[in-house]
Parts: C-alpha cells; sequence; structure tokens
C-alpha cells in the first residue's frame, strides 16, 4: 500500500505526540537524580523505591523515554560469558527477566528458545570448549554439541557449504530468551526427539507456569549445540 | 547516576570525570514479516551475524560494531551488504525476503568488552556506564544492585569487579567475542 504512509503523514494523526509526560515544576532537591531515562535509569528508580523505600527521585531525559537500545536492540538475554563475575551477574539478569512479567504485572514478552552459537573453524570450536567449561563451572546452562543437533535444531541452517564457513559445531544456550512471544497457535517450539532439547522445553515451561525463581544450579541442564568434529 | 548510553563519556566530562569509553555505531535490521520458523536465536562468530525471529515474524539481523568511532546513527549500505551476506550464508533462502528497516545506535565500548558500574572519583557521582553493545540483557539486575548501591552509599558486592578502578589496576574483566562478536 505505498500511499499509506503518505496518507498518514497528511493525517491530523501526525506528527504523533507519543507518551512523553509533561515536565514537571522541579523540586529544589532529590535524594537521588538519575541522568539517563533509559532501561537502566528506569529499573534504577524501580529498585529504588521498590527495594529501599527512596521515592524522592529524579529521572531526566533529554528526549523520550526508553528511546535508546531498550527500543532498538536484537532483544537477546543470555548468561554465556566467560569470567566468573560476568557470568554469575548475567545469569542474574536472565533470572530477573524470567520473573519481570510477573513483578511488574505486564507482559513483558519473554520468551526462552535457546541460543545457537555457531562455530566454522576448529579454533572457534576450541574457544567454545573453554567458554562451555566456565560457565557449566560457573553454574549456567551451556553445551557445545555437533553438527547433527545443530541440523535437528535449525534446520533451516546451511550446514553443508564447504570453504572458510562451514558450520562445524555450536555452543548453546538454552535458557537464552528473547524479549518477545509468540503469537500463532502452534508456534511454541517443536520437539525433537533429544534429550538435550526435551530439556529445553521442560525449563520453558517451567519459567512460564512457575513463579518461584529457580534456584542458582538448579536449572535444567541441556545442551543445545553441536558439529560434527 | 550517569546512564546515558551512548552519551556518558561526554556528561562525565561535564562532572570532570573522564571515563575510558570510546563510542562506535552498532547496526541492526530487520525483514518483512515471515511466518515462524526461526525457534532458536542464531548467532556466528566467524560471520559476526546473528538472527533471531522476533513476536513479528521478523527476522532481526544484527552483527558487530563499526570498525570506527562515531556519534553518527545513519545506518551504511557497507553494514547492510554485511549482515545481509551473513544471513544469506546462514539460510539461504532469506535470498528474497525483503528488508523493512535498518538502523544504528550509538554504543560506549570499553577496553574489554565489560560495564562500568559503582562509584566515581566523585563522591555521590555513581556510574552506570560502558554498557557498549550488551547493555539491555542487564537492564535489571545492573539496576537492582546499582540501587542498593545508592540507597547504602556503598558498593554492592556484585558490582565490585565492574569498578571504574580495573583499568588502572590491570583487574580486567575481558569478555570480547562472547557471542558474534561484540554484544
Amino acid at each position: 500500500m505505498p500511499l499509506r504512509p503518505l496518507k498518514y503523514g497528511l493525517s491530523a494523526d501526525y506528527p504523533v505526540t507519543g507518551d512523553i509526560p509533561a515536565t514537571p515544576e522541579l523540586k529544589s532537591s532529590y535524594d537521588v537524580v538519575i541522568v539517563g531515562g533509559g532501561g537502566h535509569g528506569l529499573a534504577c528508580a524501580h529498585y529504588l523505591s521498590k527495594c529501599h523505600g527512596i521515592t524522592n527521585v529524579a529521572v531526566l531525559e533529554k528526549g523520550y523515554l526508553a528511546g535508546g537500545n531498550t527500543a532498538r536492540n536484537t532483544t537477546t538475554i543470555r548468561s554465556n560469558y566467560i569470567t566468573k563475575e560476568c557470568i554469575a551477574f548475567y545469569k542474574e539478569g536472565v533470572q530477573l527477566y524470567e520473573e519481570m512479567s510477573e513483578e511488574l504485572d505486564f507482559n513483558v514478552m519473554f520468551s526462552q528458545r535457546g541460543q545457537l552459537t555457531l562455530a566454522h573453524t576448529e579454533a572457534t570450536l576450541r574457544s567454545f570448549h573453554l567458554r562451555a567449561e566456565m560457565g557449566k563451572h560457573a553454574g549456567t546452562n551451556i553445551e557445545v554439541v555437533d553438527a547433527q543437533a545443530v541440523r535437528d535444531l535449525s534446520p533451516h541452517l546451511n550446514m553443508d557449504e564447504g570453504g572458510h564457513s562451514k558450520s562445524w559445531a555450536a555452543c548453546g544456550i538454552p535458557t537464552a530468551a528473547q524479549r518477545g512471544t509468540m503469537r500463532w497457535p502452534g508456534a511454541m517450539p517443536r520437539r525433537p526427539a533429544g534429550a538435550g532439547w526435551k530439556s529445553t522445553s521442560a525449563l520453558k515451561s517451567k519459567a512460564l507456569t512457575s513463579a518461584v525463581p529457580r534456584s542458582p544450579g538448579s536449572a535444567p541442564i541441556a545442551a543445545i549445540s553441536v558439529p560434527d568434529r | 547516576m550517569i546512564a546515558v548510553g551512548g552519551m556518558n563519556y561526554d556528561k562525565a566530562m561535564k562532572a570532570g570525570v573522564e571515563l575510558p569509553i570510546r563510542c562506535y555505531p552498532l547496526q541492526a535490521m530487520v525483514t518483512q514479516p515471515l511466518k515462524p520458523w526461526l525457534h532458536t536465536l542464531v548467532s556466528s562468530v566467524s560471520l559476526h551475524t546473528n538472527l533471531v525471529q522476533s513476536s513479528r515474524g521478523e527476522i532481526v539481523i544484527g552483527g558487530g560494531s563499526d570498525p570506527y568511532q562515531l556519534y553518527s546513527t545513519r545506518s551504511t549500505l557497507d553494514m547492510k551488504e554485511h549482515l545481509a551476506e551473513g544471513a544469506v550464508h546462514l539460510i539461504p533462502f532469506l535470498h528474497g525476503v525483503r528488508l523493512l528497516r535498518q538502523w544504528a545506535g550509538t554504543t560506549d565500548m570499553t577496553a574489554d568488552y565489560s560495564p562500568i558500574m559503582g562509584a566515581s572519583p566523585l563522591s555521590n557521582l555513581w556510574l552506570d556506564c560502558g554498557w557498549g553493545t550488551w547493555g539491555f540483557k542487564a537492564t535489571p539486575v545492573a539496576d537492582k544492585y546499582m540501587a542498593q548501591t545508592i540507597a547504602n552509599q556503598k558498593v554492592a558486592p556484585i558490582l565490585e569487579p565492574f569498578t571504574m578502578e580495573r583499568f588502572a589496576t590491570f583487574d580486567l574483566l575481558n569478555e570480547m567475542g562472547a557471542t558474534a562478536a561484540s554484544h
């Protein structure tokens, strides 16, 4: 419908005024002033009031709320880092996302689908083994899987082409998630036979049906990934 | 607390604090909506490409940062070609799919691909910076503990490794290459 943008541009609804609240009269002082009304700044204000009783807070924003990465990221939520400090930190980040819809009583469209990171060379595969071992040591879900498992999990992937970028293996993170949900009936991940994927499905249903946070270490171990060595 | 994403360096400089941050553009794009078929997130380190299907059915394609410092958020043909090449290589039938949008944002990168959180050289000025290309996933956890830090006027233990001081003491948290290049 090529004329639609033109029609919209000429309509009374344009330009959109948006949901930007009017700037209130600023007080002479606040307990906390947060510069930046993006996801991080707003989350800080939320936790200050929720966990610490600090409600005299100003959040200053030049543009519109959550107008940076929060509005335009590629929605990957994962904990496959390599230093134990970072793994612990991002692992809790994943857990907080799992509980977020419940906490805010608002559907943030979070769905856990697993992530495949593909290795195309032996060198990358070696680094994946290191990453997977570090991740397992620190209690997060990550496995190195072979090419057949990748084909099973994501049959659309081009695994057969030769040359420098043939996919050898993959590093899978069953708990990696995306903020976004599937709205179509029957669109939940299929369950190919395979122990790893069953575990992933179990994790998914658990995350969706239980409000009880999973304790560290209780996460199902599943693997997604894989390459033929 | 300073938490202004790509403008963190400039904002902190106004307070006289020079952050060890350089800003690079990061681009991404989406295709037209398709029926749901890509059920996992897929990324490739070698191709610097990651793919995910959104709830609207669009294939979201991302990759590494642009290779130069810049504050402009214009998207470029170079990156469009690069991301399209990676996507089509991984999933050949995407070759006939149309692109809907491409966009860019400014990312405040640190040398060790990890954020800077906690105290600054100034009292009562707290930092939640250096989130580069990996800040979205940490939004709740970072600020749960930043709120605790500000309320108690003491850096939460889980945030201590992310201090700005680590760049002076070489206690870096090297996380480069956690997935498809930076991200």
